[in-house]
């Protein structure tokens, strides 16, 4: 099988490691579908190669108390300006959890397994990052805005050595109407790297992605759509 | 002179009076008594105790009482207790008044009369009276005299004393057991009581061998006359009967006297009865003994009814009641009264509420029934089987009878929120009271349906421990129509009572502080050498979203005054409406009949 769906096919089995936890009580779970328009660039002594596509994909977050995992899944095609670069199939399946110290500020750890396969060949990262998210209600808690900023102190990468420098940014708006149990978000994110060598080499990995989710919330043991607030 | 007159006056009343009449020396003891001259008391009092002066009167009573009190208070309790044992077997119904003489004496009263009670004897066959001395002196001996008799008796008194008819023995005060024989005749035994100077005369007329025995039964009770001589109430069990012929006459409260000449062979058993109807109770066992009775076999109709009751099966109440009743009747016409007044104390204890039928019982029972009633620990409570009543307007009766007066004491007990008991009432009960019970609960609110219970306890006065009787009530409540409520008013009838305003300058630059911040996050982060922008679009598009996010929805919201006060007299409408309703309904409620079944906890 094609690694990179080999990788996109473990979005299921990283559903069912998340289901134990939503037996918990007083937790609310939201599952939904994700579009992103990711981009991808590739700077090496000088020129640069840059691809982007669309990306489709599923997000489950599961909230119990303060702590929140989520896991995303997507895959989708990245094509290049010209026919020099080839088009190649990428996805991208990640895991984190945050701790809320503070209604407005929590620490984040992060990892990410990202493929790319083309006909030139096969690569894939694998990203963990640590990080903090500081966040703030636009007059009311249905409209939430967020920025976070992370530190990936291990990325390996197949084919080339570790970065020297990587960090990651993540801003977004989160729409949670009371009166309706869904969830809407639009974030843009950046993955940026730089490689140490004779020859200068930088990546960078951006998508802005706009997801739309339901809520379920657990009240008196049973599941229900949960709209209203957590 | 004038000032001698009082002290002269003073001297001449204080001194010993053996000229008065009975009752003049009882008005003079009374005074001694009142004045606390207790040694001067008690000659006048014992003097005007004689029964010659007149028959026992309320004045006789008072000296008796008081001659009780002085001798206590002198230490004479002994004396006080022979004189007591006397007066009570002089006078059967005397009875001390607890509320004005001391303890001390109505415990010595009630000694006395247990005394007496269980040396009855023959007062056809024996009898004892007394010639009172001119006048008292210290003294502790009397005199005990056997009358003369056609026949030679001898009496024994006491373990040692024998007297033959005619002669007198002086011997200390106190009560002696004197037995009169004489050779073919049937002993016979009395006890008399030997007071100060007092010279005790006891006459017999002793019965030969061969005499017979009389049993008569009438129900309504009458009184029984022999050759013109009282005997005693029906019924009558027992009586010994010289042989020979006898004229024997009935008389009842209402009607002509019944007449009849009977003739009583040796040894004979003559069983007469005058019942109407008699008793059918269903129960077998007990129509039977009732029969015995009826017909005037008095010793088997007791035996029958001593089976009965003695029986391991539960009797029902009815017929334990009837069986106690007719048990103590028959009991006491053969002179077995404490064992009758035992089953009188069974009675009351298993029925409170029987009364004796005033036709069918003498008043001897029923005196005495009413004595032992009034002495013993016994409550019992009763309402209706099935009844319907409305909560809010009617009460319960609770009907409540006791044997020994007290306060009840009606409780309710409840379950809910927590077991406990809820006092419904307090009330001092003679004999019998009906209470009025409120079905409501103690916050006022209607008794929610269900079982309950109502405790009734009787305390004693004194202290001296308490009875109690318990009852089972269910509550049951019917139905009522009452009103449905309105539905809430639907939200689309409501006006909104804010609006959103334009967004202020303050917001405006927050959204704008806050776009730009969610911008540079990612123009800091971006490569632009990568990328191929300084500002890559997307995080322009961000951060658009977050400033017009932020200015659409921090808008300041301003109240609409009219709106608030439609939606306000809305609210108003329906909610007095609903409390119309709720408040009808309530009364409606208040009103429906509650079915209330009571059943007697055994």
């Amino acid at each position: 099988m094609n690694p990179p769906f080999r990788a996109f096919h473990l979005a299921p089995l990283l559903a069912s490691v998340l289901l134990p936890p939503a037996e918990l009580a007083a937790q609310v779970v939201s599952a939904g579908a994700v579009i992103a328009a990711p981009r991808s660039g590739v700077r090496v002594g000088g020129v640069t190669e840059r691809v982007d596509g669309l990306w489709a994909g599923l997000v489950l977050d599961v909230r119990v108390g303060r702590f929140t995992i989520s896991g995303t899944g997507t895959r989708g095609q990245l094509t290049g300006d010209g026919s020099a670069v080839p088009p190649r199939a990428a996805g991208e399946m990640s895991l984190s959890g945050r701790y809320e110290f503070r209604p407005w500020l929590g620490f984040d750890l992060r990892y990410a397994a990202r493929a790319f396969s083309s006909a030139a060949g096969f690569q894939r990262w694998d990203c963990v990052g640590v990080g903090a998210t500081g966040s703030r209600d636009l007059g009311t808690p249905s409209v939430r805005a967020f920025a976070s900023l992370a530190y990936m102190p291990v990325v390996t990468v197949t084919g080339q050595g570790r970065p020297s420098f990587a960090v990651a940014s993540d801003v977004g708006l989160s729409l949670a109407p009371n009166r309706f149990p869904i969830t809407l978000e639009l974030n843009y994110r950046i993955d940026r790297f730089r490689f140490p060598g004779p020859v200068a080499r930088s990546e960078q990995f951006e998508a802005l992605a706009l997801s739309l989710g339901v809520r379920f919330r657990r009240r008196d043991g049973r599941w229900r759509l949960g709209a209203g607030r957590e | 002179m004038r000032s001698r007159a009082p002290l002269l006056f003073l001297v001449l009343a204080a001194a010993p009076a053996p000229a008065q009449s009975g009752r003049q020396a009882l008005t003079a003891g009374a005074e001694r008594y009142l004045l606390a001259d207790y040694r001067g008391a008690v000659p006048l009092l014992s003097r005007g105790l004689d029964p010659k002066t007149g028959p026992p009167d309320q004045l006789w009573l008072r000296g008796v009482e008081r001659l009780t009190d002085v001798l206590l208070v002198l230490g004479q309790d002994s004396l006080a207790a022979t004189w007591l044992r006397w007066a009570i077997r002089l006078a059967p119904e005397l009875d001390v008044d607890a509320e004005i003489v001391p303890p001390a004496v109505v415990r010595a009263a009630a000694a006395a009369r247990v005394f007496v009670a269980s040396t009855p004897h023959d007062r056809f066959v024996a009898r004892a009276t007394f010639e009172w001395p001119p006048a008292f002196r210290a003294g502790n001996v009397g005199t005990v005299r056997l009358a003369p008799a056609t026949i030679p008796i001898t009496a024994r008194i006491g373990a040692d004393q024998f007297l033959r008819g005619g002669e007198s023995r002086r011997l200390p005060l106190g009560s002696y057991d004197v037995v009169v024989s004489a050779p073919g005749y049937l002993p016979t035994r009395l006890t008399v009581e030997v007071l100060p100077g007092v010279t005790t005369v006891v006459a017999v007329s002793l019965l030969p061998e061969t005499a017979g025995l009389l049993y008569v039964t009438a129900r309504p009770w009458g009184t029984v006359f022999v050759d013109g001589q009282r005997i005693a109430y029906t019924g009558v069990a027992a009586h010994r009967l010289a042989a020979g012929r006898h004229v024997l006459r009935l008389e009842r409260l209402s009607g002509a006297p019944a007449d009849t000449t009977i003739v009583v062979g040796d040894r004979q058993q003559v069983r007469l009865s005058w019942v109407m109807q008699g008793d059918h109770t269903g129960d077998a066992r007990l129509d039977s003994a009732l029969t015995a009775l009826d017909a005037g076999d008095t010793e088997r109709g007791v035996w029958l009814l001593r089976q009965l009751l003695s029986a391991q099966q539960v009797l029902a109440a009815p017929v334990r009641t009837t069986a106690l009743a007719r048990l103590a009747e028959a009991t006491w016409s053969l002179g077995l009264e404490d064992s009758a007044r035992a089953y009188l104390r069974d009675l009351v204890r298993t029925d409170p509420f029987f009364t004796l039928p005033s036709d069918f019982y003498n008043p001897e029972v029923q005196a005495a029934y009413a004595r032992v009633r009034r002495e013993t620990p016994a409550i019992g409570i009763r309402a209706p089987r099935d009844t319907m009543i409305a909560a809010s307007r009617d009460t319960l009766p609770i009907e409540i009878a006791v044997g020994q007066p007290g306060d009840v004491h009606l409780l309710l007990r409840l379950t809910t929120p927590r077991p406990r008991d809820s006092l419904l009432t307090v009330l001092s009960v003679d004999s019998v009271a009906i209470a009025r019970i409120s079905l409501t609960a103690p916050d006022g609110s209607l008794l929610a349906a269900g079982s309950y219970a109502i405790e009734g306890e009787v305390a004693l006065s004194g202290g001296r421990g308490s009875a109690s009787d318990l009852l089972e009530l269910t509550i049951e409540r019917l139905s009522v129509d009452t009103l449905p409520h309105d539905r809430p008013i639907p939200g689309a009838s409501y006006r909104p009572e804010t609006k959103r305003r334009g967004p202020s300058l303050r917001t405006m630059l927050e959204g704008i502080g806050l776009g730009a911040l969610a911008m540079i996050v990612p123009v800091v982060v971006n490569d632009r050498d990568v990328s191929g922008r300084s500002i890559p679009p997307a995080a322009g598009v961000l951060g658009g979203s977050v400033a017009l996010a932020t200015i659409a929805v921090k808008r300041p919201s301003v109240r609409v005054p009219d709106n608030i006060r439609y939606n306000e007299s809305l609210r108003a409408r329906w909610g007095e409406h609903d409390r119309s309703i709720a408040a009808e309904n309530a009364a409606r409620l208040r009103l429906a009949p509650l079915r209330v079944c009571t059943t007697l906890v055994p």
